[in-house]
């Protein structure tokens, strides 16, 4: 008898047990969960779940708080995010980039912060405006930075007989063409066509697009890439690789620092963060090349978001301005990710060979606008593109099919 | 009769864990998969019903198509390999290497299952790669060209299909393995005294008496090439091109990328009905009748 009760009991607490885990969490009016981005390189002296959390027992130590930090892996980002809203278990203080915010601002689900600054608050970021976003002030811009530049190897050139780095299309051109014939066994330009995630657009497509003229989306968030600017582009990177700029298989590689580093490669693009971590290159950069249109590249714009769901916003609010304060800033700009400031009253700490990046080229730099079913517009151009590269569709066709697959499937 | 009664009442107290979680997370999630397949359902917002406005897109999305070729490539190449090759292993282990070597072969095979998708697949784009990769090293050795075996759309889904086996073989093999030391070794004394060689035993014995074991291996390898995602994800992102794409990529990205729900859980229903006729041929093929 006493064995069937305790097998009676033991299935009770299984079953409470397994209830007990389908419980949402409910975070107090003091408590605030906050969602960050990982940054930091394998190489950081801290990791940035220890460096946010350092920040969080700060701020929770001054306002008699708490702050939940977690850090989400981007290979599983927007699913983390869009369950763990979705089932009332996300963050109060997240930390969105632009392809996200479409949905969530449809859904409802951030708060405009406009309310919770002042005048003098917002005087002070740089970039406040750009946070800005179908109406609303949905987003506070945190990671204005990270362009994506072209590098170029000076030693290659020099052995190329190019005397300096390139700064228009021509003269891109006329290089990887010296670079062809002077430099055997070296990649004149080398492009990650051969990257899992459509980022890479980032690097390799969307420079050329902008400087040809090219707008992604019109002003009633219809996509114009199937035009004649966006057509110059593409044919640009189709001629580049028809040439054998790109090297004999464009996508097989998937991490253009290796052949760079290794001396490989004459010219790449990549973020200016990451550029300042090879060594042993002797490497000159150039922010924008010179297109038919304008001379313009790809800049981060990250942003931090405030949720609905959080139930104390003003202590929210604290929280955002406290993590976008000119000393958690420079702290987070010197140990985790070299970028430049967000606020006025920041000092500039980064590398001296960005001096002029972030400001004499401040014009050249714009974002990913903001529309419905962005990430998955550019995961179907990119794989076009990537069939183009392998001589599997014109650019004609990249364009339209991407276009109609979109109008089709993601307006 | 109370005595009955009572049992039977403790019986299904016992059986309530488990019917709850088969409930909680299969039965129930299937039954609303279904339900929200007729619906335009974004998560935040209430579902809108919109009839078989999903299926018929579905049907008309070439993003799905290429998908579902994909998947059934994938299926047909990975279950008849996986299968033959744990088959013939766990064959030569049970009666070439019963002793020490054997085990631990067959330990070290078992190595690629508990191997978590992301680890196998960043090692495998190491050994896949075009310039530096092993595979192209060692096959540079006999003068071959290297193949751009992950960044070349004829070889990017049989580049996936290769880290499949090799990660499910492990897997296979232990199932096979335990199937054949159950035989009796009074059949295979049999028929040596009837002078069958170890060909003979192995066709005549061997697999005859692994058909439910082979039709179970068989279920399991084609329900899990239909689920194909993390390898496929980690190593190609679908590309290039389309050419890597699998069915539940197009489910993942429709649901967690363009946050159409709906039109996710229709392509969903659609998988479900494939997997089910699949496993309704299949169980024609080994002859299985329902219980």
């Amino acid at each position: 008898m006493n064995k069937k009760i305790l097998a009676f009991l033991l299935v009770l607490v299984m079953v409470a047990s397994m209830f007990a885990g389908c419980g949402a969490s409910e975070s107090a009016g003091n408590e605030l969960t906050l969602w960050m981005a990982p940054m930091a390189g394998s190489d950081a002296e801290i990791t940035d779940e220890e460096f946010w959390t350092e920040i969080g027992n700060e701020f929770g130590a001054a306002n008699n708080c708490t702050v939940k930090v977690e850090i989400i892996p981007w290979d599983s980002y927007e699913e983390k995010y869009l369950t763990g809203v979705t089932s009332s278990d996300g963050p109060d203080v997240g930390w969105l980039y632009m392809e996200m915010f479409y949905d969530y601002i449809e859904m409802g689900a951030l708060v405009d912060l406009d309310a919770h600054f002042t005048d003098a608050e917002k005087d002070n970021y740089l970039y406040y405006n750009l946070g800005n976003i179908q109406g609303g002030q949905y987003a506070l811009p945190f990671i204005v930075g990270n362009p994506r530049i072209m590098l170029a190897n000076m030693d290659i050139l020099a052995q190329a007989g190019v005397e300096a780095i390139p700064t228009t299309w021509e003269e891109l051109a006329a290089a990887c063409d010296a670079v062809l014939a002077n430099c055997p066994g070296v990649i004149p330009l080398v492009q990650d066509w051969g990257n899992p995630h459509y980022g890479s657009l980032n690097e390799i497509f969307w420079p050329y697009f902008w400087s040809a003229g090219g707008e992604i989306v019109d002003d009633a968030g219809n996509l114009t890439i199937n035009s004649a600017e966006g057509l110059v582009a593409t044919e640009l990177l189709y001629d580049m690789a028809q040439k054998g700029y790109l090297g004999a298989n464009a996508t097989a590689c998937d991490d253009v620092k290796v052949p760079f580093s290794n001396g490989e490669a004459a010219f790449v693009f990549m973020a200016s963060g990451n550029a300042l971590k090879l060594e042993g290159i002797n490497w000159e950069y150039v922010t924008a090349l010179q297109g038919p249109q304008d001379a313009e590249t790809f800049v981060a714009a990250d942003s931090l978001v405030m949720f609905e769901s959080c139930e104390n916003k003003e202590l929210a609010a604290k929280l955002m301005k406290y993590l976008t304060s000119s000393d958690v800033m420079s702290r987070y700009h010197k140990t985790i990710t070299d970028q430049p400031p967000i606020t006025a009253d920041e000092e500039y700490t980064g590398s001296e060979k960005y001096a002029g990046l972030f400001t004499d080229d401040a014009g050249m730099l714009r974002s990913l606008p903001v529309f419905k079913g962005a990430s998955s517009m550019y995961d179907a151009l990119y794989k076009n593109i990537q069939s183009m590269m392998l001589g599997e569709l014109t650019p004609e066709e990249v364009l339209t099919k991407t276009t109609e697959y979109y109008d089709s499937n993601l307006k | 009769m109370k005595q009955k009664r009572l049992e039977a009442t403790q019986g299904y107290i016992y059986i309530l864990p488990s019917l709850i979680l088969i409930l909680s997370f299969s039965i129930i999630p299937i039954f609303m998969s279904g339900v929200f397949s007729f619906t335009e359902y974004n998560v935040m917002n209430s579902p809108k019903f919109v009839g078989l406005e999903n299926y018929e897109k579905v049907l008309r999305d070439e993003y799905v198509r290429a998908a579902l070729v994909n998947t059934l490539k994938y299926v047909l190449i990975t279950v008849p390999i996986q299968t033959a090759l744990s088959l013939t292993f766990a064959a030569f282990l049970a009666v070439k290497m019963q002793n020490k070597s054997g085990e631990f072969l067959r330990s070290v095979m078992f190595i690629p299952v508990i191997a978590s998708a992301v680890t196998s697949g960043t090692i495998w784009r190491t050994i896949l790669g075009t310039d530096g990769g092993i595979l192209n090293s060692i096959i540079g050795i006999f003068g071959f060209d290297p193949v751009n075996w992950l960044g070349d759309s004829k070889t990017s889904l049989i580049s996936i299909c290769i880290v499949a086996i090799w990660k499910n073989v492990g897997y296979f093999l232990v199932i096979f393995y335990a199937g054949i030391m159950d035989i009796p070794k009074s059949l295979y004394e049999a028929a040596r005294v009837d002078g069958a060689n170890t060909y003979q035993q192995f066709f005549r014995i061997t697999l005859p008496m692994l058909k439910p074991i082979t039709s179970l291996v068989v279920t399991l390898g084609i329900i899990w090439s239909f689920q194909v995602f993390d390898l496929s994800y980690q190593m190609t992102g679908g590309g290039p091109g389309y050419s890597s794409v699998t069915i539940v990529m197009a489910i993942y990205n429709a649901a967690f990328k363009q946050y159409k729900m709906g039109y996710a859980c229709a392509m969903a229903m659609l998988l479900l009905v494939i997997v089910l006729i699949i496993n309704a041929v299949k169980q024609r093929v080994f002859g299985e009748k329902e219980d």
